[in-house]
């Protein structure tokens, strides 16, 4: 009854015309991010919060939230029509999309699409209202074992998920954990890795390095490769038929459970989770075989399941303080530089706030609905925007944008670095999700570390002692150790195939 | 990709040796009350583990995979946009934000051999005018000035 009270008063705020305002502006950009490949929501999401801090944190946090699920409508549409995914998270929806449109069904595919995505979201949506009050009684009662465990899961299920080296997954981990001790150390005030340089004493703000890691690496290896044909077939009937619709149904529902439950996981990331979800719905379905031919539930489930999981994210994020996504650690950025820490006490002492930020996501899955539908036109428009006009242009707005975090050229050197950084890391496959969660993660691992030693002074019995912080370090351990497995077969069965 | 993943590594292993230095200078503390250099000691042994990791499996398995380094044209490409970039934020030190925006965009459009120089100034200034109205007048931010200050 009181999650119910709770969730309507956050409708009362996130109804007010300046929030309603900042979440159509949040859900527009989202979704020409998610049209235009190249810049995707985090990097987007770092580069505008400079420009959102001197907004109220109530309206800066839905707009970047509306960013970040606004991208997910938005990539689909090229897939759909180019066979190019907008966001990895839309890739599986070229096999089956793009078929599709081919075969002059562009329309009901991204009307599904549009529709999947909207029933999925509203799904995740009440999941989150009636699981986020259960956590958060459950995440009372942590202390600095507890915390250090679940950071420490964390961070190990985002190694051993990304990429397909777990030594480049934790080397990743190591440099961001590296990184984030860089600056004044809060308990006692010395300066670490500083060497005497000023710039340094504030440490790495996580807004230049995302951009620089994932912006300015995107525009540099998409430099690489020559200019797409633009599709330029008439699109025409959004509205699926009934048949579609009936087709849909289920696939929607397995979907959007799947994203929902996968996204609660850190370091599960939407690609990985649409693809389980195709994967699903293939082996539910009658003719498997007729997958990628231009099936719709190829496009319904994973659609489904990939905006199913934006919303499923926000509980450990706001719950517990722990991103599942680089995007959502950028937001987790975004609420620190606003003063608000994430975790249980945020739904104590700003429970406005955060059931505002709540109610506006289904108030902005609303809006994506209609945005996405009428104006795919205007979105392909954008589309014709040649590469080497847009890219050159990104790169200016990613350097306004690290240079507006501190007013500092340092940072923009910063950026530049890391951008470099990054292109190497991808032509390398160094996953980069570890590093920038490790970076966000880094100071509050390492203050519950130092809590709970001095608390035990000095005995690692206390993480065993607590039952739940033995259970994530167990499970953190056996993640790793599935993720070695894992490897390992792979390796012994290639060997095998090729002699 | 092997010699790549064993070059990686080795710079890893440096970075964590690195790590392992800065870290001794601060004072490290005891288990029982760790003081500033103390996780950091362990972050940089940590990392030194994953580039020797690193080391040992490109001479256990190596992988066959070869490291998509662009060549040609798109090396071209890439080279052209990293020294254009590396340029601007230097020259925007001294120049400012509107001189060193108008001539990267120029440069870097150039890289592309798609536009004419006519296209590529108009783009380029077109592009620095519309920034500088949105950023610095209608959002009040601030963009560097330059040694110079010339705007």
């Amino acid at each position: 009854m009181e999650t119910i009270q709770n969730l309507l008063f956050g409708f009362s705020i996130a109804l007010q015309l300046q929030n309603l305002f900042f979440c159509f502006v949040g859900s527009l950009i989202g979704t020409l991010i998610g049209v235009l490949p190249g810049l995707g929501p985090a990097a987007t999401m770092a580069i505008l919060i400079p420009f959102a801090a001197g907004l109220p944190p109530t309206a800066a946090i839905i707009m970047l939230a509306a960013i970040y699920y606004g991208a997910m409508y938005g990539g689909s549409s090229t897939s759909i029509l180019l066979n190019i995914p907008g966001e990895a998270a839309s890739v599986v929806t070229c096999l089956d999309g793009y078929q599709m449109a081919r075969q002059g069904r562009a329309g009901p595919a991204l009307g599904i699409s549009a529709i999947s995505s909207f029933i999925a979201g509203t799904v995740a949506l009440f999941g989150l209202v009636f699981l986020a009050p259960v956590l958060v009684d459950v995440a009372l009662r942590f202390g600095p074992p507890e915390h250090f465990g679940l950071l420490v899961l964390g961070l190990s299920v985002a190694v051993s998920l990304a990429g397909e080296s777990l030594p480049k997954g934790l080397a990743s981990a190591a440099l961001g954990l590296m990184l984030a001790a860089v600056g004044i150390d809060p308990q006692s005030g010395l300066t670490r890795y500083t060497f005497g340089v000023v710039n340094l004493m504030g440490g790495f703000d996580v807004v230049v390095v995302v951009v620089g890691l994932f912006a300015i690496a995107e525009v540099l290896s998409n430099a690489e490769t020559p200019a797409f044909e633009i599709f330029k077939g008439k699109i025409a009937g959004f509205w699926p038929n009934r048949k579609d619709l009936r087709d849909s149904a289920a696939p929607i529902a397995r979907g959007s459970f799947v994203g929902f439950l996968l996204g609660l996981i850190p370091g599960v990331v939407p690609p990985v989770i649409t693809f389980v979800s195709y994967d699903l719905e293939k082996r539910c379905s009658k003719h498997p075989e007729l997958f990628g031919t231009g099936r719709i539930e190829g496009v319904a489930a994973p659609e489904g399941a990939n905006n199913a999981c934006t919303g499923s994210g926000m509980i450990p994020l706001f719950v517990l303080g722990l991103p599942t996504t680089a995007s959502l650690a950028v937001l987790l950025g975004a609420l620190m530089i606003h003063g608000l820490q994430p975790g249980p006490m945020l739904f104590e002492q700003q429970k406005e706030f955060v059931w505002a930020v709540l109610a506006s996501m289904y108030v902005g899955n609303v809006m994506l609905l209609v945005l996405n539908l009428p104006l795919i036109p205007l979105w392909v428009s954008f589309l014709r925007i040649p590469y080497p006009l847009l890219g050159p242009a990104i790169i200016v707005i990613c350097v306004i944008a690290a240079y507006g975090v501190r007013n500092s050229l340092f940072d923009v050197w910063i950026m530049l670095g890391f951008g470099l950084l990054g292109y190497a890391m991808r032509k390398l496959e160094f996953p980069a999700i570890p590093l920038i969660i490790a970076l966000i993660l880094g100071d509050r691992l390492e203050n519950a570390l130092r809590q709970s030693l001095t608390l035990s002074r000095g005995s690692l019995v206390v993480f065993v002692e607590s039952p739940i912080a033995l259970g994530f370090l167990a499970t953190a351990a056996v993640s790793i150790g599935f993720s070695l497995y894992y490897r390992y077969q792979s390796r012994g069965v290639s060997a095998t195939t090729h002699g | 990709m092997a010699r790549w993943d064993r070059i990686a590594g080795w710079v890893l292993v440096g970075v964590a040796t690195f790590g392992v230095w800065g870290a001794l200078r601060l004072p490290i503390g005891r288990p029982s009350s760790p003081e500033p250099g103390f996780v950091p000691l362990v972050e940089a042994i940590l990392l030194g583990l994953a580039g020797s990791a690193l080391i040992a499996q490109t001479r256990k398995a190596p992988s066959d995979k070869t490291v998509p380094w662009p060549t040609g044209e798109a090396r071209r490409m890439v080279l052209h946009l990293a020294v254009a970039l590396t340029a601007y934020v230097f020259l925007m030190w001294i120049l400012g934000f509107v001189p060193s925006t108008f001539l990267f965009v120029l440069v870097a459009v150039g890289a592309w051999r798609r536009y004419s120089w006519w296209v590529s100034t108009v783009y380029a200034a077109g592009v620095t005018l519309l920034l500088q109205l949105t950023f610095r007048v209608a959002l009040g931010m601030p963009l560097p000035s330059g040694l110079l200050g010339l705007f």
